[in-house]
Protein backbone atom coordinates (compact mmCIF):
# COMPACT_ATOMS: atom_id res chain seq x y z
CA UNK A 1 0.00 0.00 0.00
CA UNK A 2 1.24 3.40 -1.08
CA UNK A 3 1.79 6.28 1.44
CA UNK A 4 -0.62 7.89 -0.72
CA UNK A 5 -3.55 5.23 -0.20
CA UNK A 6 -2.55 4.92 3.61
CA UNK A 7 -3.30 8.68 3.86
CA UNK A 8 -6.52 8.14 2.22
CA UNK A 9 -7.36 5.32 4.23
CA UNK A 10 -6.96 6.98 7.37
CA UNK A 11 -9.12 10.25 6.39
CA UNK A 12 -11.95 8.11 5.33
CA UNK A 13 -11.56 6.17 9.18
CA UNK A 14 -11.15 9.40 10.85
CA UNK A 15 -14.58 10.75 8.96
CA UNK A 16 -16.14 7.72 10.01
CA UNK A 17 -15.03 7.96 13.93
CA UNK A 18 -16.24 11.73 13.70
CA UNK A 19 -19.77 11.28 12.22
CA UNK A 20 -20.45 8.36 14.54
CA UNK A 21 -19.01 10.35 17.74
CA UNK A 22 -19.42 14.00 17.38
CA UNK A 23 -23.20 14.02 16.98
CA UNK A 24 -23.48 12.60 20.64
CA UNK A 25 -21.40 15.11 22.14
CA UNK A 26 -22.59 18.13 20.56
CA UNK A 27 -26.61 17.28 21.13
CA UNK A 28 -26.03 15.59 24.80
CA UNK A 29 -23.03 15.96 26.59
CA UNK A 30 -22.18 19.94 25.53
CA UNK A 31 -24.80 21.97 27.30
CA UNK A 32 -26.44 24.13 24.13
CA UNK A 33 -25.74 28.17 23.68
CA UNK A 34 -28.20 29.33 25.61
CA UNK A 35 -31.32 30.03 23.34
CA UNK A 36 -33.35 33.12 24.08
CA UNK A 37 -37.06 31.96 24.58
CA UNK A 38 -38.51 32.69 21.35
CA UNK A 39 -35.24 31.89 19.35
CA UNK A 40 -35.24 28.60 17.45
CA UNK A 41 -32.91 25.54 18.30
CA UNK A 42 -33.02 21.65 16.30
CA UNK A 43 -33.57 19.62 19.04
CA UNK A 44 -32.72 15.75 17.79
CA UNK A 45 -35.54 14.01 16.74
CA UNK A 46 -37.61 11.38 18.82
CA UNK A 47 -36.64 7.74 18.85
CA UNK A 48 -40.13 7.16 20.77
CA UNK A 49 -43.55 8.74 19.91
CA UNK A 50 -45.02 10.94 22.46
CA UNK A 51 -46.56 9.88 25.24
CA UNK A 52 -45.45 5.80 24.29
CA UNK A 53 -42.50 5.81 26.38
CA UNK A 54 -43.35 3.06 29.25
CA UNK A 55 -43.46 4.69 32.73
CA UNK A 56 -40.09 3.95 34.45
CA UNK A 57 -38.62 1.52 32.01
CA UNK A 58 -34.58 1.80 31.86
CA UNK A 59 -33.76 3.84 28.74
CA UNK A 60 -32.97 1.96 25.57
CA UNK A 61 -31.85 5.11 23.91
CA UNK A 62 -28.25 5.92 22.92
CA UNK A 63 -27.07 8.01 26.10
CA UNK A 64 -26.59 11.17 25.40
CA UNK A 65 -29.75 10.83 22.87
CA UNK A 66 -32.79 12.82 23.87
CA UNK A 67 -36.01 10.20 24.10
CA UNK A 68 -39.29 10.22 25.19
CA UNK A 69 -40.98 9.68 28.55
CA UNK A 70 -44.45 10.12 30.15
CA UNK A 71 -44.96 11.71 33.02
CA UNK A 72 -43.63 10.74 36.10
CA UNK A 73 -41.30 8.77 34.45
CA UNK A 74 -37.75 8.29 35.81
CA UNK A 75 -34.58 8.19 33.35
CA UNK A 76 -31.83 6.05 34.35
CA UNK A 77 -28.59 6.51 33.05
CA UNK A 78 -28.22 10.93 32.10
CA UNK A 79 -29.35 10.18 28.66
CA UNK A 80 -31.62 13.35 28.54
CA UNK A 81 -35.05 13.51 27.63
CA UNK A 82 -37.40 14.91 25.02
CA UNK A 83 -41.27 14.93 26.15
CA UNK A 84 -44.15 15.79 23.92
CA UNK A 85 -47.22 17.11 24.81
CA UNK A 86 -50.49 19.47 24.04
CA UNK A 87 -50.40 22.90 25.62
CA UNK A 88 -53.53 24.93 24.19
CA UNK A 89 -55.78 23.98 27.48
CA UNK A 90 -58.35 22.41 25.51
CA UNK A 91 -57.21 18.97 25.11
CA UNK A 92 -56.76 16.76 28.36
CA UNK A 93 -54.94 13.65 27.94
CA UNK A 94 -53.30 11.65 29.59
CA UNK A 95 -49.22 12.70 29.28
CA UNK A 96 -50.46 16.25 27.61
CA UNK A 97 -49.19 19.38 29.39
CA UNK A 98 -51.68 21.79 29.74
CA UNK A 99 -51.28 25.92 29.34
CA UNK A 100 -50.35 26.88 33.15
CA UNK A 101 -48.87 24.04 34.26
CA UNK A 102 -45.50 23.72 35.57
CA UNK A 103 -42.76 21.35 33.36
CA UNK A 104 -41.16 19.80 36.24
CA UNK A 105 -37.35 18.01 35.84
CA UNK A 106 -35.39 17.15 38.73
CA UNK A 107 -32.61 15.24 38.91
CA UNK A 108 -30.21 13.73 41.20
CA UNK A 109 -26.76 11.51 42.20
CA UNK A 110 -24.66 13.58 39.50
CA UNK A 111 -21.34 14.52 40.28
CA UNK A 112 -20.63 18.06 41.51
CA UNK A 113 -19.97 19.90 38.96
CA UNK A 114 -22.88 18.50 36.98
CA UNK A 115 -24.28 21.12 34.46
CA UNK A 116 -27.91 20.44 33.50
CA UNK A 117 -29.91 22.60 30.89
CA UNK A 118 -33.60 22.29 29.90
CA UNK A 119 -35.44 23.75 27.25
CA UNK A 120 -39.00 23.58 26.33
CA UNK A 121 -39.68 23.54 22.90
CA UNK A 122 -42.83 24.25 21.08
CA UNK A 123 -42.27 21.01 18.66
CA UNK A 124 -43.79 22.63 15.28
CA UNK A 125 -41.81 25.77 14.92
CA UNK A 126 -39.20 24.59 17.05
CA UNK A 127 -39.14 27.62 19.17
CA UNK A 128 -37.46 27.76 22.38
CA UNK A 129 -40.08 28.95 24.63
CA UNK A 130 -38.22 28.55 28.10
CA UNK A 131 -34.96 27.04 29.16
CA UNK A 132 -33.04 27.12 32.14
CA UNK A 133 -29.85 25.34 33.94
CA UNK A 134 -28.91 24.28 37.10
CA UNK A 135 -25.23 22.53 38.56
CA UNK A 136 -24.64 20.28 41.25
CA UNK A 137 -25.36 16.81 42.46
CA UNK A 138 -28.73 17.60 41.91
CA UNK A 139 -31.31 20.00 41.23
CA UNK A 140 -34.30 20.41 39.61
CA UNK A 141 -35.81 22.82 36.51
CA UNK A 142 -39.65 24.28 36.71
CA UNK A 143 -41.28 25.81 34.13
CA UNK A 144 -44.84 26.74 33.50
CA UNK A 145 -46.43 26.85 30.14
CA UNK A 146 -47.91 29.73 28.71
CA UNK A 147 -49.92 30.01 25.34
CA UNK A 148 -47.76 32.06 22.80
CA UNK A 149 -49.99 33.72 20.78
CA UNK A 150 -47.92 33.74 17.68
CA UNK A 151 -47.26 30.16 17.97
CA UNK A 152 -49.78 27.41 16.29
CA UNK A 153 -49.84 24.09 17.50
CA UNK A 154 -49.46 22.40 21.19
CA UNK A 155 -46.74 20.21 21.19
CA UNK A 156 -44.08 20.93 23.59
CA UNK A 157 -40.81 18.70 24.76
CA UNK A 158 -38.71 18.99 27.37
CA UNK A 159 -34.85 18.80 26.70
CA UNK A 160 -32.42 17.94 29.04
CA UNK A 161 -28.74 18.37 28.32
CA UNK A 162 -26.24 17.71 30.82
CA UNK A 163 -22.18 17.86 31.10
CA UNK A 164 -20.31 17.69 33.67
CA UNK A 165 -16.54 19.78 34.13
CA UNK A 166 -14.99 16.23 34.68
CA UNK A 167 -15.99 14.86 31.89
CA UNK A 168 -17.80 12.99 33.77
CA UNK A 169 -21.25 11.77 31.25
CA UNK A 170 -23.51 9.34 31.62
CA UNK A 171 -23.74 6.49 34.58
CA UNK A 172 -26.04 3.97 36.00
CA UNK A 173 -26.90 5.35 39.09
CA UNK A 174 -27.35 8.81 37.31
CA UNK A 175 -31.63 9.74 37.53
CA UNK A 176 -33.97 12.18 36.16
CA UNK A 177 -37.55 12.37 37.07
CA UNK A 178 -39.92 13.96 34.48
CA UNK A 179 -43.20 15.32 35.52
CA UNK A 180 -45.68 17.96 34.60
CA UNK A 181 -49.28 18.41 33.62
CA UNK A 182 -52.36 16.17 33.85
CA UNK A 183 -49.98 13.21 33.89
CA UNK A 184 -52.49 10.43 34.72
CA UNK A 185 -56.13 10.47 33.76
CA UNK A 186 -57.70 11.34 37.08
CA UNK A 187 -54.39 11.95 38.99
CA UNK A 188 -54.43 13.95 42.16
CA UNK A 189 -53.14 17.21 41.93
CA UNK A 190 -51.35 19.60 44.43
CA UNK A 191 -50.65 23.17 44.35
CA UNK A 192 -47.33 23.75 46.24
CA UNK A 193 -45.42 27.07 46.92
CA UNK A 194 -41.40 26.31 45.84
CA UNK A 195 -39.60 29.08 46.84
CA UNK A 196 -38.03 31.16 44.85
CA UNK A 197 -35.23 33.02 46.59
CA UNK A 198 -36.97 35.92 44.89
CA UNK A 199 -37.43 39.15 47.91
CA UNK A 200 -40.88 40.16 45.22
CA UNK A 201 -41.91 37.18 44.30
CA UNK A 202 -41.39 34.93 47.45
CA UNK A 203 -42.93 31.48 46.35
CA UNK A 204 -43.72 30.25 42.63
CA UNK A 205 -47.56 28.54 42.95
CA UNK A 206 -46.61 25.10 41.40
CA UNK A 207 -49.42 22.49 40.38
CA UNK A 208 -47.82 18.80 40.49
CA UNK A 209 -49.11 15.53 40.55
CA UNK A 210 -49.48 13.86 44.10
CA UNK A 211 -46.77 11.27 42.48
CA UNK A 212 -44.53 13.63 41.82
CA UNK A 213 -44.06 14.78 45.62
CA UNK A 214 -42.20 12.57 47.19
CA UNK A 215 -39.64 12.31 44.17
CA UNK A 216 -39.30 15.99 44.08
CA UNK A 217 -36.10 17.46 45.61
CA UNK A 218 -37.79 19.66 48.19
CA UNK A 219 -35.78 22.97 48.75
CA UNK A 220 -35.89 24.27 52.45
CA UNK A 221 -38.60 26.93 52.66
CA UNK A 222 -41.49 25.44 49.69
CA UNK A 223 -44.47 25.01 51.19
CA UNK A 224 -46.42 21.79 50.46
CA UNK A 225 -49.54 21.84 50.03
CA UNK A 226 -49.58 25.89 49.03
CA UNK A 227 -51.93 27.27 51.90
CA UNK A 228 -55.91 27.77 51.02
CA UNK A 229 -55.09 31.71 50.62
CA UNK A 230 -52.55 30.76 47.91
CA UNK A 231 -49.19 31.45 48.48
CA UNK A 232 -47.62 34.03 50.34
CA UNK A 233 -46.67 37.44 48.94
CA UNK A 234 -43.68 39.25 49.93
CA UNK A 235 -46.18 41.40 52.45
CA UNK A 236 -47.18 38.18 54.17
CA UNK A 237 -43.42 37.09 54.33
CA UNK A 238 -42.33 40.65 55.93
CA UNK A 239 -45.76 40.37 58.43
CA UNK A 240 -44.38 36.75 59.69
CA UNK A 241 -40.82 37.62 59.81
CA UNK A 242 -39.18 36.62 63.30
CA UNK A 243 -36.36 36.26 65.41
CA UNK A 244 -35.25 33.90 68.01
CA UNK A 245 -33.22 35.83 70.24
CA UNK A 246 -32.76 35.80 73.92
CA UNK A 247 -34.11 38.70 76.36
CA UNK A 248 -31.05 39.63 77.41
CA UNK A 249 -27.32 38.69 77.60
CA UNK A 250 -24.26 39.10 79.07
CA UNK A 251 -21.21 41.20 77.82
CA UNK A 252 -18.26 38.56 76.55
CA UNK A 253 -21.58 35.91 76.26
CA UNK A 254 -22.08 34.24 72.35
CA UNK A 255 -25.59 33.98 71.24
CA UNK A 256 -26.81 32.56 68.73
CA UNK A 257 -29.95 34.48 66.52
CA UNK A 258 -31.96 32.10 64.19
CA UNK A 259 -33.74 34.37 61.90
CA UNK A 260 -36.74 33.72 59.47
CA UNK A 261 -37.29 36.18 57.14
CA UNK A 262 -37.67 37.25 53.14
CA UNK A 263 -35.74 34.95 50.99
CA UNK A 264 -32.00 36.51 50.37
CA UNK A 265 -32.59 39.60 51.89
CA UNK A 266 -29.73 41.32 54.43
CA UNK A 267 -30.49 40.47 57.99
CA UNK A 268 -28.44 43.39 60.75
CA UNK A 269 -27.38 42.68 64.04
CA UNK A 270 -26.07 45.71 65.77
CA UNK A 271 -25.90 47.25 68.87
CA UNK A 272 -23.61 46.53 72.11
CA UNK A 273 -20.36 46.10 70.15
CA UNK A 274 -21.93 44.17 67.65
CA UNK A 275 -22.05 45.01 63.69
CA UNK A 276 -23.35 42.24 62.13
CA UNK A 277 -24.97 40.96 58.62
CA UNK A 278 -25.96 38.06 56.76
CA UNK A 279 -28.03 37.20 54.08
CA UNK A 280 -31.24 34.92 54.56
CA UNK A 281 -31.03 31.48 52.64
CA UNK A 282 -33.65 31.20 49.41
CA UNK A 283 -35.99 29.28 51.91
CA UNK A 284 -35.55 32.89 54.12
CA UNK A 285 -33.33 31.00 56.71
CA UNK A 286 -30.11 33.12 58.73
CA UNK A 287 -28.38 32.18 61.64
CA UNK A 288 -26.26 34.84 63.40
CA UNK A 289 -23.46 33.91 66.30
CA UNK A 290 -22.44 36.89 68.38
CA UNK A 291 -20.13 38.19 70.90
CA UNK A 292 -21.05 41.54 72.82
CA UNK A 293 -18.42 43.71 73.87
CA UNK A 294 -20.01 46.15 75.89
CA UNK A 295 -23.61 47.25 77.47
CA UNK A 296 -26.12 47.64 75.61
CA UNK A 297 -29.43 47.35 73.32
CA UNK A 298 -28.82 44.96 70.43
CA UNK A 299 -31.64 45.23 67.40
CA UNK A 300 -32.21 42.50 64.74
CA UNK A 301 -33.49 43.69 61.49
CA UNK A 302 -34.99 42.30 58.52
CA UNK A 303 -36.41 43.31 55.57
CA UNK A 304 -39.15 45.48 57.55
CA UNK A 305 -37.98 48.33 59.19
CA UNK A 306 -39.23 47.13 62.63
CA UNK A 307 -36.88 45.70 64.42
CA UNK A 308 -37.29 41.59 64.78
CA UNK A 309 -36.20 41.44 68.24
CA UNK A 310 -34.40 43.80 70.15
CA UNK A 311 -32.58 42.58 73.67
CA UNK A 312 -30.29 44.31 76.18
CA UNK A 313 -26.33 43.30 76.66
CA UNK A 314 -25.79 43.65 80.60
CA UNK A 315 -22.51 44.47 82.53
CA UNK A 316 -20.78 41.83 83.90
CA UNK A 317 -22.45 42.60 87.63
CA UNK A 318 -24.35 45.19 88.19
CA UNK A 319 -24.74 47.89 91.36
CA UNK A 320 -27.57 47.93 94.00
CA UNK A 321 -26.79 51.27 95.02
CA UNK A 322 -30.05 52.55 94.50
CA UNK A 323 -31.35 50.70 97.17
CA UNK A 324 -31.66 51.66 100.78
CA UNK A 325 -29.85 48.65 101.89
CA UNK B 1 -43.75 33.70 80.32
CA UNK B 2 -42.66 32.57 83.70
CA UNK B 3 -39.86 30.77 81.97
CA UNK B 4 -39.39 34.00 79.84
CA UNK B 5 -39.17 35.95 83.19
CA UNK B 6 -37.19 33.44 84.73
CA UNK B 7 -34.51 33.58 82.24
CA UNK B 8 -34.31 37.64 82.86
CA UNK B 9 -33.58 37.03 86.10
CA UNK B 10 -30.37 34.11 85.60
CA UNK B 11 -29.48 36.24 82.10
CA UNK B 12 -29.92 32.77 80.02
CA UNK B 13 -31.37 32.69 76.82
CA UNK B 14 -34.96 32.47 76.12
CA UNK B 15 -37.37 33.11 73.05
CA UNK B 16 -38.62 36.50 72.14
CA UNK B 17 -42.11 37.05 73.26
CA UNK B 18 -44.68 37.65 70.46
CA UNK B 19 -46.59 41.34 70.54
CA UNK B 20 -50.04 41.48 72.10
CA UNK B 21 -51.46 39.58 75.51
CA UNK B 22 -54.59 37.99 75.73
CA UNK B 23 -54.40 36.42 79.63
CA UNK B 24 -57.51 36.26 81.71
CA UNK B 25 -55.88 35.60 85.12
CA UNK B 26 -53.99 38.29 87.40
CA UNK B 27 -51.67 39.17 88.64
CA UNK B 28 -49.74 39.10 85.50
CA UNK B 29 -46.14 39.43 84.27
CA UNK B 30 -44.34 40.47 81.46
CA UNK B 31 -42.74 42.90 79.19
CA UNK B 32 -43.26 46.15 76.91
CA UNK B 33 -43.73 45.55 73.12
CA UNK B 34 -43.19 49.01 72.04
CA UNK B 35 -40.20 51.37 72.86
CA UNK B 36 -42.53 53.34 75.22
CA UNK B 37 -45.08 52.49 77.69
CA UNK B 38 -47.71 55.24 78.34
CA UNK B 39 -49.58 54.34 81.56
CA UNK B 40 -52.63 56.47 81.35
CA UNK B 41 -55.21 57.80 84.23
CA UNK B 42 -58.18 55.51 83.37
CA UNK B 43 -58.61 53.20 79.83
CA UNK B 44 -58.89 55.59 77.30
CA UNK B 45 -56.28 56.98 74.53
CA UNK B 46 -57.63 60.10 76.12
CA UNK B 47 -56.93 60.09 79.16
CA UNK B 48 -53.72 61.64 81.56
CA UNK B 49 -50.19 60.00 81.09
CA UNK B 50 -49.28 58.78 84.81
CA UNK B 51 -46.07 57.32 83.86
CA UNK B 52 -44.28 56.33 80.70
CA UNK B 53 -42.22 53.38 81.07
CA UNK B 54 -39.22 52.65 78.39
CA UNK B 55 -38.91 49.24 77.01
CA UNK B 56 -35.34 49.34 78.23
CA UNK B 57 -33.75 50.53 81.53
CA UNK B 58 -31.45 52.23 82.01
CA UNK B 59 -29.26 49.28 82.81
CA UNK B 60 -30.19 47.57 79.45
CA UNK B 61 -32.51 45.31 81.30
CA UNK B 62 -36.29 45.03 80.15
CA UNK B 63 -38.59 46.53 81.85
CA UNK B 64 -40.54 44.28 83.72
CA UNK B 65 -44.63 45.31 84.46
CA UNK B 66 -47.43 43.19 86.33
CA UNK B 67 -51.04 43.33 85.24
CA UNK B 68 -53.39 43.02 88.19
CA UNK B 69 -56.69 43.44 86.67
CA UNK B 70 -58.31 43.83 82.86
CA UNK B 71 -61.23 45.58 81.48
CA UNK B 72 -62.52 46.20 78.24
CA UNK B 73 -63.33 49.90 76.87
CA UNK B 74 -64.98 50.68 73.26
CA UNK B 75 -63.95 47.25 72.31
CA UNK B 76 -60.47 47.91 73.42
CA UNK B 77 -59.15 45.49 75.98
CA UNK B 78 -56.75 47.47 78.51
CA UNK B 79 -55.14 46.58 81.56
CA UNK B 80 -54.75 47.80 85.03
CA UNK B 81 -50.59 47.62 85.86
CA UNK B 82 -49.18 48.62 88.78
CA UNK B 83 -46.88 51.83 88.71
CA UNK B 84 -43.03 51.41 90.38
CA UNK B 85 -42.34 54.57 91.41
CA UNK B 86 -43.42 57.00 94.10
CA UNK B 87 -46.12 57.50 95.93
CA UNK B 88 -46.45 53.35 96.54
CA UNK B 89 -49.49 51.46 95.20
CA UNK B 90 -50.45 53.77 92.27
CA UNK B 91 -52.08 51.71 89.50
CA UNK B 92 -52.76 52.93 85.85
CA UNK B 93 -53.99 51.54 82.41
CA UNK B 94 -52.48 50.44 79.20
CA UNK B 95 -53.65 48.74 76.16
CA UNK B 96 -53.30 45.09 76.23
CA UNK B 97 -51.66 45.19 72.67
CA UNK B 98 -48.54 47.26 74.40
CA UNK B 99 -47.39 44.45 76.53
CA UNK B 100 -46.73 40.96 77.03
CA UNK B 101 -47.96 39.41 80.22
CA UNK B 102 -49.40 35.57 81.37
CA UNK B 103 -50.26 34.61 84.88
CA UNK B 104 -47.83 34.32 87.70
CA UNK B 105 -47.96 31.25 89.68
CA UNK B 106 -45.89 32.65 92.76
CA UNK B 107 -46.59 35.05 94.96
CA UNK B 108 -43.50 36.40 97.82
CA UNK B 109 -45.53 37.30 100.93
CA UNK B 110 -43.34 39.50 103.74
CA UNK B 111 -44.64 39.22 107.28
CA UNK B 112 -43.46 42.39 108.21
CA UNK B 113 -44.06 42.25 111.87
CA UNK B 114 -42.96 37.88 111.76
CA UNK B 115 -40.17 39.04 109.94
CA UNK B 116 -40.90 36.14 107.73
CA UNK B 117 -40.89 36.12 104.37
CA UNK B 118 -42.52 32.94 102.64
CA UNK B 119 -42.85 32.14 99.07
CA UNK B 120 -45.97 30.54 97.35
CA UNK B 121 -46.68 28.49 94.44
CA UNK B 122 -49.88 28.44 93.25
CA UNK B 123 -51.00 29.06 96.31
CA UNK B 124 -49.07 26.95 99.00
CA UNK B 125 -45.84 27.55 100.80
CA UNK B 126 -42.93 26.56 99.18
CA UNK B 127 -40.72 28.18 100.77
CA UNK B 128 -39.98 30.12 104.11
CA UNK B 129 -37.16 31.87 105.34
CA UNK B 130 -36.48 34.77 108.11
CA UNK B 131 -35.60 38.42 107.32
CA UNK B 132 -34.26 41.56 108.64
CA UNK B 133 -37.15 44.48 107.55
CA UNK B 134 -36.72 48.39 108.15
CA UNK B 135 -36.38 50.33 111.69
CA UNK B 136 -38.74 52.27 113.33
CA UNK B 137 -38.90 55.35 111.10
CA UNK B 138 -37.75 53.54 108.04
CA UNK B 139 -40.00 50.84 107.99
CA UNK B 140 -40.28 48.69 105.10
CA UNK B 141 -43.52 50.14 103.40
CA UNK B 142 -46.99 47.58 103.44
CA UNK B 143 -49.04 46.84 99.84
CA UNK B 144 -48.57 45.39 96.94
CA UNK B 145 -45.69 45.36 94.81
CA UNK B 146 -43.37 43.13 92.46
CA UNK B 147 -39.71 41.66 91.56
CA UNK B 148 -38.56 44.43 89.22
CA UNK B 149 -34.90 42.51 88.40
CA UNK B 150 -32.79 40.10 89.71
CA UNK B 151 -28.47 40.35 89.62
CA UNK B 152 -25.50 39.57 91.63
CA UNK B 153 -24.75 43.10 93.08
CA UNK B 154 -21.30 44.62 93.05
CA UNK B 155 -21.85 45.48 96.29
CA UNK B 156 -20.75 42.74 98.72
CA UNK B 157 -22.82 44.49 101.80
CA UNK B 158 -25.78 43.66 99.69
CA UNK B 159 -24.78 39.46 99.22
CA UNK B 160 -24.89 37.05 96.88
CA UNK B 161 -28.10 38.00 95.39
CA UNK B 162 -30.51 41.07 95.06
CA UNK B 163 -33.79 41.77 93.95
CA UNK B 164 -35.14 45.15 93.04
CA UNK B 165 -39.06 45.84 93.93
CA UNK B 166 -41.24 48.00 92.63
CA UNK B 167 -41.42 49.30 96.27
CA UNK B 168 -39.96 52.42 97.70
CA UNK B 169 -38.92 53.22 100.98
CA UNK B 170 -39.55 56.09 103.17
CA UNK B 171 -36.06 57.39 102.84
CA UNK B 172 -36.99 60.01 99.12
CA UNK B 173 -33.61 61.63 99.43
CA UNK B 174 -31.97 58.22 99.38
CA UNK B 175 -29.38 58.45 96.32
CA UNK B 176 -30.79 56.24 93.27
CA UNK B 177 -34.65 56.83 94.63
CA UNK B 178 -34.85 54.45 97.75
CA UNK B 179 -35.56 51.80 95.87
CA UNK B 180 -36.45 48.66 98.22
CA UNK B 181 -34.65 45.44 97.69
CA UNK B 182 -34.24 41.97 99.18
CA UNK B 183 -31.01 41.40 98.85
CA UNK B 184 -28.66 38.90 100.80
CA UNK B 185 -26.89 40.05 104.29
CA UNK B 186 -23.48 38.55 105.07
CA UNK B 187 -24.20 39.03 108.88
CA UNK B 188 -27.31 36.89 109.65
CA UNK B 189 -27.75 38.10 113.32
CA UNK B 190 -29.54 41.01 112.00
CA UNK B 191 -31.84 38.27 111.09
CA UNK B 192 -35.40 38.36 112.60
CA UNK B 193 -34.79 42.39 113.53
CA UNK B 194 -36.03 45.83 112.39
CA UNK B 195 -32.84 46.93 111.42
CA UNK B 196 -32.41 47.66 107.60
CA UNK B 197 -33.09 51.33 105.93
CA UNK B 198 -36.25 49.18 104.42
CA UNK B 199 -34.85 46.94 102.20
CA UNK B 200 -35.60 43.33 103.42
CA UNK B 201 -32.23 41.21 104.54
CA UNK B 202 -32.37 37.87 103.62
CA UNK B 203 -29.61 35.14 104.92
CA UNK B 204 -27.13 34.47 101.88
CA UNK B 205 -28.41 30.94 101.49
CA UNK B 206 -31.76 32.02 101.62
CA UNK B 207 -31.09 34.42 98.82
CA UNK B 208 -29.50 31.72 96.68
CA UNK B 209 -32.70 29.56 96.91
CA UNK B 210 -34.88 32.79 96.20
CA UNK B 211 -32.60 33.48 93.29
CA UNK B 212 -33.30 30.17 92.09
CA UNK B 213 -37.12 29.81 92.90
CA UNK B 214 -38.37 33.46 91.70
CA UNK B 215 -38.92 34.65 88.54
CA UNK B 216 -38.81 38.11 87.73
CA UNK B 217 -41.92 40.04 87.55
CA UNK B 218 -43.53 37.72 90.85
CA UNK B 219 -45.96 39.71 93.09
CA UNK B 220 -44.85 40.64 96.32
CA UNK B 221 -47.45 41.85 99.35
CA UNK B 222 -45.90 43.23 102.35
CA UNK B 223 -48.25 42.34 105.41
CA UNK B 224 -48.16 43.69 109.20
Amino acid sequence: MTSRQRLTRLAVLVAAVFALVVPTIAVADKPPPKTPPGQTTTPAKPTVPPGQAKKGAPSKDTPGAPQNRGNGDTANGCTGSVKTTVADGSVVNANKYQIGDAVYVSGSNFPTGAVFTFQVVHVQTKTVVASGSFTGSAGSFLQQIAQDPKLTGHEYKVIVYYNTASGHRCHKSDNFFFVGGTDVKGAEQVVVCAATGSEKHPYHELKLPAAAIQHRHKKAGDITPAPEGGCPTTADVKAAEQAKAPLQTNVGQQVTIHVTAVPNTTVTVKGAGVDQSVTTTTAGIATVTIKPTKPGIVAVKGASSKPLAMFGVLGARSSGLAFTG
Amino acid sequence: MLTLLAALAVGSPAAAPASGSSTSAFPAAGIIVGNRLSVRARPSLQAAVLKRMPQFRRDFRRTVVLAVAADVVAGRRWLRVEIPSRPNGRTGWVPATAVQVSSTHRLIVIDRSQRRLTVYVDGKPRYVTKVAVGRPGMETPLGHFYVAAGFRPTESFLGVYAFETSAYSKLSEWPGGGIVAIHGWNDTSVLGKAVSHGCVRVSNTGMHALSLIVPIGTPITIKN
